[in-house]
């Protein structure tokens, strides 16, 4: 276990870029009662996008004249979630994202139409999502179709040097886990912000907030959470139900519980379906798809349920959440029984978007933004300064050599001084 | 990580030696591939590094599937008189698997679901029994680019201290200064004029081109979307892989203030 603490904290400093995070403690962030609130708000507040981006990121974008068999194809060799959209016709535009939503909309639009034709055959692959008629339909068209359903979204996007706190208000807003991070100079899309990143950013970097009174209250106390109305399933449910709860109740994982004690045995999300397309079936139980997710998936089956006490404090179950890497937790009693369910969302709104929604409309304070650094500057701002010192230094050479060599020709050689350091 | 690279695909050695049949061409061969519409016409050659075997090349072979999905697909070649029937592995929209080739003209032929056919878009000979035959042709030039490799390792400074190590797995990577510094051992000797004749020369290619950041590995608990960080070198490239379906990736890294950011592109040809 200690070997995977090092392997994630690597991670953790990894992703979040920290080593090049000046992070100084200002007055703004410190907490100014026991109970403030605020304080992992103003912390977002402070810090632009930027800081959250890992040092090294992979961007994904898919251009939209791709057939949709061939973008699922593309999807699962980058193992990512979620991928760009860009428009040729408009010189390259980022203007959609197609995610793991998608695939699932695909694959039970063709799993309806055939069972409603009453075919023999109900398996599905790849080759045969080809043959679909919709799994030839090029992304444009797709999203056309979309269009005209009344579902298609704009894209919604952030600049790198917007403030994290604002990120997180639209992230809710919209109802969305995810958001482009954007340079403001160029529109080339930088990372995507995830619920999961801004969590782990106030988890490293805000851990110094922990002593706040309400941190160690439970969950169901602070009405963190969903615990009632939860929205549950059972090993012998059918996949496609399954599948259609994701899509169209708005949540993104299901907990898997047993019928007479309601006890947790699994959770399904919607990335785990993904992995339908290669088990070629959707014809089958909640249980035998989850059979086939831990003979091949990354985690032990064990290690799939992550839960907490149900009267265990807030700072805890944000522990779980980052040290699992999860995008939700189920809060069980004594017995292993469901209570509750909380997920990213709530927690970031609770912590950020709903202390912090009046700090938008104030600008942030410049002091930590301001300083600068040869190394935070662009192409442009770098070979600017070089022309300018080669053109001063041309200047002064031509002065000082004037007066001793007037009998010979200026000095024609150029080059330019590095760039001044501040340190 | 970032290989589109069907999986399954794996290389077949053969069983026994065989004589070479044919005359030697030096014509530059193409790579046989089943493509019905022009939507897979692929003017990128998939020539992958040169096994252990010196003297053969490895060749990909691919049959694409048009209307029915073959159960089985083999193939079968004049390279050890048409003795082996070598079964290719099915991939999503094809069947392909490599096979290592001796320079010169070879012809073969295909058994889909126990029937012999021939490629249509390939190149085609007629046989002694009144039917058709694929060919192809190796030209050892194909493969210069990786001798270029080799020969740049052997005479640069890594080449000839990595020559002393006996390196357990064999790698382009370059080693950098500090993995050198290992193989070193200080001495007092004071070194005289001649060992510094043994100078290296610049390399043919740039080493970097091979560090492609999308081909090392991540750990499997990382974020998918984090990479290692690049050399600078590496920044404002551009890569492709091969192309495949019908879809071209590109990839390129840039510099943004103090971090990077690496663009794959999917797009359709």
């Amino acid at each position: 276990m200690s070997s995977f603490k090092d392997i994630h904290h690597q991670r953790i400093s990894h992703m979040t870029g920290s080593k090049s995070t000046t992070m100084t403690e200002s007055d703004e962030v410190l907490p100014k009662t026991p109970n403030d609130k605020e304080a992992f708000a103003r912390l977002l507040w402070i810090n632009q996008c930027y800081e959250a981006m890992p040092s090294s990121s992979k961007m994904v974008v898919f251009d939209q004249g791709l057939l949709m068999h061939k973008a699922f194809n593309g999807l699962l060799a980058q193992s990512t979630r979620h991928v760009l959209l860009s428009d040729p016709d408009f010189g390259g535009k980022l203007d959609g994202i197609l995610s793991v939503t998608d695939f699932i909309k695909v694959m039970l639009k063709i799993y309806r139409e055939r069972t409603k034709c009453e075919k023999e055959s109900t398996e599905l692959d790849m080759t045969q999502i080809a043959n679909e008629e919709i799994g030839n339909l090029s992304i444009r068209q797709y999203r056309e179709l979309v269009k005209k359903e009344g579902n298609l979204r704009p894209l919604v996007s952030v600049d790198a040097s917007g403030s994290l706190l604002d990120a997180a208000c639209i992230l809710a807003e919209h109802r969305v886990h995810r958001i482009p991070v954007i340079d403001p100079l160029d529109g080339s899309a930088l990372f995507i912000l995830t619920h999961k990143r801004i969590l782990k950013f106030l988890w490293l970097f805000g851990k110094h907030l922990a002593p706040l009174e309400y941190l160690h209250k439970s969950p169901k106390e602070l009405g963190i959470g969903t615990w009632s109305g939860i929205r549950v399933v059972f090993p012998d449910t059918q996949l496609v139900d399954c599948l259609d709860i994701l899509l169209n109740k708005g949540v993104s994982g299901l907990p898997v519980v047993e019928r007479e004690t309601f006890k947790v045995v699994d959770m399904y999300s919607r990335f785990d379906a993904v992995g339908i397309a290669l088990e070629n079936r959707l014809d089958i139980t909640v249980k035998e798809a989850l059979a086939f997710k831990s003979q091949g998936g990354p985690m032990k089956n064990d290690e799939r349920v992550v839960s907490v006490r149900d009267n265990e404090s807030f700072w805890k179950a944000v522990n779980v959440l980052v040290d699992h890497n999860v995008h939700r937790l189920c809060a069980v009693n004594e017995h292993g029984g469901i209570e509750g369910v909380i997920s990213l969302s709530d927690v970031i709104n609770f912590m950020v978007v709903q202390p912090g929604s009046h700090l938008r409309n104030i600008t942030a304070p410049k002091k930590h933004w301001a300083r600068h650094h040869t190394g935070d500057m662009n192409d442009k701002e770098l070979r600017e300064i070089l022309l300018t010192n080669a053109a001063n230094f041309e200047h002064e050479s031509s002065n000082s050599s004037s007066p001793s060599n007037s009998a010979l020709p200026s000095n024609q050689n150029s080059y330019s001084k590095p760039p001044t350091h501040h340190h | 990580m970032g290989n589109n690279q069907p999986g399954g695909m794996y290389k077949r050695d053969r069983p026994y030696d065989s004589e070479k049949s044919g005359s030697h061409s030096r014509s530059r061969g193409g790579i046989p591939s089943s493509s019905p519409s022009n939507e897979d016409e692929c003017p990128v050659q998939m020539k992958i590094a040169k096994g252990d075997d010196k003297s053969k090349f490895p060749v990909v072979f691919k049959w694409n599937i048009n209307n029915a999905t073959p159960r089985q697909v083999y193939i079968c070649g004049s390279w050890d008189g048409w003795n082996t029937k070598i079964p290719l592995v099915k991939s999503t929209s094809d069947f392909s698997t490599i096979v290592d080739l001796e320079p010169g003209k070879h012809e073969y032929k295909f058994m889909v679901d126990s029937k012999w056919v021939v490629d249509d878009n390939q190149q085609k000979t007629g046989n002694n029994l009144g039917g058709e035959n694929n060919v192809v042709m190796i030209d050892e030039a194909d493969f210069e680019v990786f001798d270029a490799l080799d020969k740049d390792l052997a005479s640069s400074n890594a080449g000839e201290a990595l020559r002393n190590s006996h390196p357990t797995k064999e790698s382009h990577d370059t080693p950098n200064d500090r993995e050198l510094e290992k193989l070193h051992q200080f001495g007092q000797e004071t070194p005289t004029r001649v060992d510094f004749n043994k100078a290296a020369a610049p390399p043919v290619l740039p080493p970097h081109l091979l560090q492609v950041i999308l081909n090392k590995d991540t750990p499997v608990q990382c974020d998918p979307n984090v990479l290692p960080e690049p050399d600078h070198v590496m920044l404002n490239h551009l890569y492709a892989l091969s192309i495949k379906d019908g879809v071209m990736v590109l990839s390129a890294t840039h510099r943004y203030r103090k971090k990077f950011v690496t663009t794959l592109l999917y797009k359709p040809i």
